[in-house]
């Protein structure tokens, strides 16, 4: 059985989705990618719009979220969090 | 006399650089961990980097104490034929004693402290009387300086077979990247260490053995943090 992700593992989820779509993806796209409810996504969504870790832009009348340098710095630092507590097994 | 262990004249500035290096390398896995809490506010980085910082402050109470001991005033006495050495008591000597002391019990607990979060373990009603074991244990190493490095070399064992235990878990290969290499290099170095009663050489082994684990541990740090 899957372990249950956490809140940080959601955020890292969603960051890397919109990272691995060249740093732009539309909120659907994303609610699929990181296995989301349309309801958390919005919960999650304000919470990193309001930290500027990503934000809302209209291109071609379509809304996509885009992963600001302050998001990126923080996908950096959570898969060096990731590998750290790999090697030291904690 | 009261000492540390016995250093060879020509090793006492060399040991204490050693010492200098292994506080960096623990004080950087330890902010490391440090910053991780912040980002997570998880219990399992902060004290993961408490024991580390202890570790490193352990060894900053060994280098000032190596420098008491070292600069303690010797003069050689002739009477009847017969030279005999007289170490001076100065007014730091009970410095002396309380930076061994702290020296050794930081050390115990920074090491019980990582082998606590590494094992996972929720048993909280235990760690008093561990910790008071540990305080026992460093007041009787005033007394047999082996204690404390068995201690510590059994502390150093057990978190060895925890990672042997995890990377067999998740099958992983023993290479330098992981740092079960470098905790049994620090665990036989403190078996080394408490081998001093035999020839003063066994320190310097024993030290540059316990270099090698640290500059391991320098070496893993480094490929997670600065890749």
């Amino acid at each position: 059985m899957n372990k249950r992700r956490s809140r940080l593992d959601i955020i890292a989820d969603m960051l890397t989705s919109i990272q691995d779509k060249g740093g732009k993806i539309k909120p659907t796209h994303l609610m699929y990618k990181a296995n989301l409810s349309h309801n958390l996504l919005q919960s999650y969504l304000e919470e990193l719009i309001h930290k500027n870790m990503v934000k809302e832009m209209d291109i071609n009348n379509y809304k996509y979220l885009i992963i600001t340098d302050k998001g990126l710095e923080l996908v950096q630092n959570l898969k060096k969090m990731k590998d750290f507590q790999d090697t030291f097994g904690i | 006399m009261y000492q540390l262990g016995i250093t060879p004249d020509w090793f006492q500035e060399i040991d204490t650089l050693f010492e200098a290096i292994s506080i960096l390398v623990t004080f950087f896995i330890g902010l490391t961990a440090y910053k991780f809490y912040k980002l997570t506010t998880e219990e399992k980085y902060k004290w993961f980097s408490v024991s580390f910082l202890l570790i490193s402050l352990s060894y900053f109470f060994k280098i000032l104490t190596n420098f008491f001991v070292y600069n303690e005033e010797q003069v050689r006495h002739t009477l009847e034929g017969y030279t005999y050495v007289v170490n001076y008591v100065h007014e730091y000597y009970y410095l002396e004693i309380f930076g061994t002391l702290a020296f050794r019990f930081l050390m115990l607990v920074g090491l019980f402290g990582l082998y606590y979060i590494i094992t996972k373990s929720q048993d909280k009603k235990s760690i008093p009387l561990v910790l008071f074991l540990l305080f026992f244990t460093t007041i009787f190493s005033n007394v047999q300086y082996f204690a404390f490095h068995l201690t510590a070399a059994l502390l150093l064992g057990l978190i060895v077979w925890q990672y042997y235990e995890l990377c067999r878990q998740q099958k992983k290969t023993f290479t330098f990247c992981n740092p079960i290499v470098a905790f049994s290099i620090l665990f036989v170095s403190q078996i080394i260490f408490s081998l001093l009663f035999l020839t003063p050489k066994v320190y310097v082994i024993a030290e540059i053995v316990q270099l090698f684990g640290f500059l391991l541990l320098l070496y893993n740090y480094v490929r997670l943090v600065w890749k």
